[in-house]
């Protein structure tokens, strides 16, 4: 039985010639380098680091803070013509049955004609010449 | 040149490049030698080496001599060793004791058959067991500076060696 105490103690690598007489200037000329660089480096990896989280607090504030859009806001935004070519191409439901099957009371709808017809930009004079009165 | 000689030389910016310079030269075999033990590969072993004085010079103003220098160079160095070895375990998806096997292949001696063997036998040992037989087997350490070193207690370094040591001439005589 072998004991580690009978094995002699060598080393049993090896480096290449020289190798411990150059390695300090290596060294220290990797330590120039790195101190150069070193604040570039630091500010873009903190750049990094904190774009993504600076970007997703932009994005929720965008989301938290937009305000609120109302119906009139929406209706500001559709064309008047647009409007006008909906309502004349549309088959107009019974007033009973949408008021059943939207779930508005007579007075929300009311309010609804009138901010619809408000966008109009037609007087009367100009809706009383648009009426053909011969064929009536 | 006293430890606290060189760190004054360090410490004063005029001659802190001159400082460096000593100190690298005063500890680059040992620290060299802890590595290459640890790492096998000449090339890997250089890497580290330098790794290891370039965050010296970088955290020596924090040295606050409460050890000794080569204590806490040793221990940035062990460090490195452990973080390579762990790393390179990651890269290749090997399980803990297979690291060994791939060191083994990087293996390129000379000497005779005995001391062949005791090398595989050593890449059999888990990384911390190896470290703690190097420093005490190659190295002469007292198991109080290994205990600093690696921040174990003096028994459990007694207790890893001694089994390093049975493992080591199982495998031999097998």
């Amino acid at each position: 039985m072998r004991k580690l105490e009978d094995i002699p103690k060598q080393n049993p690598f090896k480096v290449p010639d020289g190798y411990f007489d150059q390695l300090p200037t290596v060294i220290q000329s990797r330590m120039t380098k790195d101190t150069r660089h070193a604040p570039m480096v630091r500010v873009i990896s903190l750049s990094l680091k904190l774009a993504l989280p600076v970007a997703a607090l932009v994005v929720a504030g965008i989301f938290w803070f937009r305000p609120a859009t109302t119906l009139d806001d929406q209706l500001e935004g559709i064309d008047t013509e647009q409007i006008a070519l909906y309502l004349s191409n549309t088959e107009h439901a019974d007033i009973d049955e949408s008021q059943d099957n939207a779930g508005f009371t007579i007075q929300e709808l009311d309010q609804l004609q009138d901010t619809i017809y408000s966008k109009l930009e037609y007087s009367d004079e100009d809706l009383l010449d648009d009426i053909d009165l011969e064929n009536l | 040149m006293e430890d606290s000689e060189l760190l004054s030389k360090i410490r004063n910016p005029d001659t802190r490049n001159y400082g460096i310079n000593l100190l690298v030269r005063a500890y680059q075999q040992r620290v060299y030698w802890h590595v290459r033990k640890m790492v096998i590969d000449h090339d890997d072993a250089d890497d580290l080496t330098q790794e290891v004085f370039i965050k010296v010079n970088n955290a020596i103003d924090r040295f606050r001599e409460d050890a000794q220098l080569f204590t806490w160079i040793y221990r940035i160095a062990t460090n490195e060793c452990l973080n390579f070895l762990n790393k390179k375990r990651r890269r290749f998806f090997l399980p803990i004791e297979d690291v060994g096997a791939e060191l083994e292949a990087k293996l390129e001696l000379d000497g005779d058959e005995i001391q062949r063997k005791l090398q595989k036998a050593l890449l059999k040992l888990p990384d911390k067991q190896r470290l703690v037989f190097n420093m005490k087997y190659f190295d002469d350490m007292p198991y109080e500076q290994i205990a600093e070193i690696t921040s174990t207690s003096v028994g459990a370094l007694k207790a890893s060696y001694h089994h390093a040591v049975k493992k080591i001439e199982e495998f031999i005589n097998d």
